[in-house]
């Protein structure tokens, strides 16, 4: 087996989780699972108007990446804008965002190549083809969530506590959820570059589910969810290359197995370890 | 009523403030001032608009007409400055953060990128005057319904106030758990200004220096001046002061209030 190979693999699923520890436990407080789901869904559109204007237009160096990370962050706005500033049903916006992005990034495809293009990758991702280029893009997205949540950490768990209090006690209410909107959105496209849309809806929501099974802490389910979604990588990456190692997405399908599996027992055998 | 060389120095000063909700008239030409280092009972009806008043002085909701001044400024520049507990919180009770993790999210507009001794001083101060401190570490997911109200109360301390807005702030604790709350209400009082909206006629008698009574229209009056008339225009409702100190039922509804409240409670049905 070629242990050098699996280098970047597991640093890109090292970065996955920790995106995963640093978004997951806010996004499952503030009840935004559907948001995630959306913005990773949105991606598409991106992916789809990136291929469009390489077809189109030769613009070689609008990579996948970049569109998916544009759609990400238009979405994360979109959604900050419309529910900050109208009366509009969250639920009926997200709905909008998530199918709409979808459906264009495919019939984007479709007027850019003929065809549908590698839809299957985008959702399931492909962890195994990660190289240092994608560790470093990878890196520079955690960073920049980081560096985004940790210093108004407390300001951020003060507004996902309680908005209104929040409001009352002076906290900019709108700036953050503007900031952790953004930071979402990071974190979605760091995950879905090599773990695929599914991934990372998956990673932003069932590491920290589990977690919060046992952990009565926001810190607490932060680095718990990190643990759970590296071992689950880890587990992924091991059956992928045992299973069938020419399936570019087996890899990221036995991640998102794992994590899956995981969350399930964890919440089956919760244990009540408070603190 | 409170005399004008009092209202002109006064914390709070609402002057021919009105608010509607679409269809329907709250509050209409109210005026009041709320004193210094006093306790304010706002009493009366449900949707006689005293949770809207609460609001109006928080700077949630704008009066259509009048003006609302706290401390002199608009109520939402001085926002910073009040203390405000409310009904019912917004936050989910199964949120994952500490006991003292919620109390010092009361000092979120005040603190830094990171929680000073300072701000943890603050926040384990308030919560031993809320008698939570033991449970600091706790998970607040752990709290029963009257430890939460306890919780929220301490936030609302630990964000040193200069004023006190309390929305029903008794309303789910027990009876024991609630007279120490309205003790310490009462020993804030002597200190800052504390507003407390109640139903509790008995705690009102019991504690309150002033009642403000809401009912569309508001007045205020000194507790030691009001009349059950008073509560009984102001509630639009019958009510009956029952003494529990051995002393006759059915006394003269007519007397000044103030000669039973120290003795007395008061129940109110419709009329």
């Amino acid at each position: 087996m070629d242990y050098a190979g699996l280098l970047f693999p597991i640093a890109a699923s090292a970065l996955a989780a920790a995106a995963s520890g640093l978004i997951g436990p806010f996004v499952l407080a503030r009840r935004a699972t559907y948001a995630a789901g959306a913005v990773s869904h949105s991606m598409m559109g991106g992916i789809g108007l990136a291929a469009f204007c390489a077809s189109r237009f030769g613009w070689e160096w609008f990579t996948p990446f970049w569109g998916a990370l544009l759609a990400a962050l238009a979405a994360a706005a979109a959604l900050s804008l419309i529910t900050g500033k109208t009366n509009a049903r969250i639920d009926a916006v997200l709905s909008g965002i998530w199918t709409g992005g979808f459906a264009t990034g495919i019939v984007l495809m479709v007027a850019a190549t003929g065809e549908e293009g590698d839809v299957e990758e985008y959702l399931l991702g492909s962890l195994m083809e990660a190289d240092g280029t994608v560790v470093v893009k990878m890196s520079v997205l955690a960073a920049v969530s980081a560096m985004a949540i940790l210093p108004g950490y407390n300001k951020l768990l003060a507004v996902s506590f309680d908005k209104r209090l929040a409001a009352l006690r002076g906290v900019n209410v709108v700036f953050w959820d503007a900031v952790f909107s953004m930071a979402t959105a990071l974190a979605v496209a760091l995950i879905a570059h090599t773990g695929g849309i599914l991934m990372a809806i998956a990673l932003l929501t069932l590491p920290a589910a589990a977690s919060s099974q046992f952990c009565g802490s926001m810190r607490r389910q932060m680095a718990f969810s990190f643990l759970f979604a590296f071992c689950a990588g880890i587990a992924g990456i091991a059956a992928g290359k045992t299973v069938n190692p020419l399936f570019s997405s087996a890899a990221s399908v036995f991640f998102l197995l794992a994590v899956c599996a995981a969350a399930a027992f964890v919440s089956k055998t919760r244990r009540a370890c408070h603190g | 009523m409170i005399p004008e060389a009092l209202s002109a120095t006064s914390p709070v000063s609402v002057d021919g403030v009105c608010f509607a909700y679409p269809g329907r008239e709250v509050l209409h030409g109210i005026s009041f001032s709320i004193p210094d280092k006093s306790l304010t009972a706002v009493v009366g009806p449900n949707g006689g608009g005293k949770t809207t008043l609460l609001r109006l002085m928080l700077g949630e909701l704008k009066p259509e007409c009048g003006t609302i001044r706290i401390f002199g400024m608009n109520p939402s520049k001085a926002r910073s400055r009040i203390g405000y507990v409310p009904q019912s919180a917004e936050a989910d009770p199964k949120f994952p953060m500490s006991v003292m993790e919620a109390v010092l999210a009361g000092r979120a507009g005040k603190c830094g990128l990171f929680h000073t001794a300072a701000d943890r001083a603050a926040a384990m101060e308030a919560l031993e005057r809320t008698g939570m401190a033991a449970k600091a570490k706790r998970p607040a997911a752990e709290l029963s319904g009257g430890e939460w109200q306890r919780v929220m109360i301490s936030q609302a301390l630990a964000s040193d106030p200069d004023i006190l807005l309390l929305d029903e702030p008794a309303a789910n604790v027990d009876f024991q758990t609630a007279a120490k709350l309205y003790e310490l209400f009462a020993e804030l009082s002597h200190s800052i200004p504390v507003v407390m909206v109640s139903h509790n006629l008995s705690v009102v008698t019991r504690q309150a220096d002033w009642v403000l009574c809401v009912n569309r229209t508001a007045g205020m009056h000194r507790l030691g001046e009001v009349a059950s008339e008073t509560f009984q225009n102001s509630f639009g409702a019958t009510l009956a002061l029952i003494r529990h100190d051995g002393c006759p039922v059915g006394g003269d509804m007519h007397d000044p209030v103030c000669k039973h409240f120290s003795r007395c409670s008061c129940g109110c049905g419709e009329a």
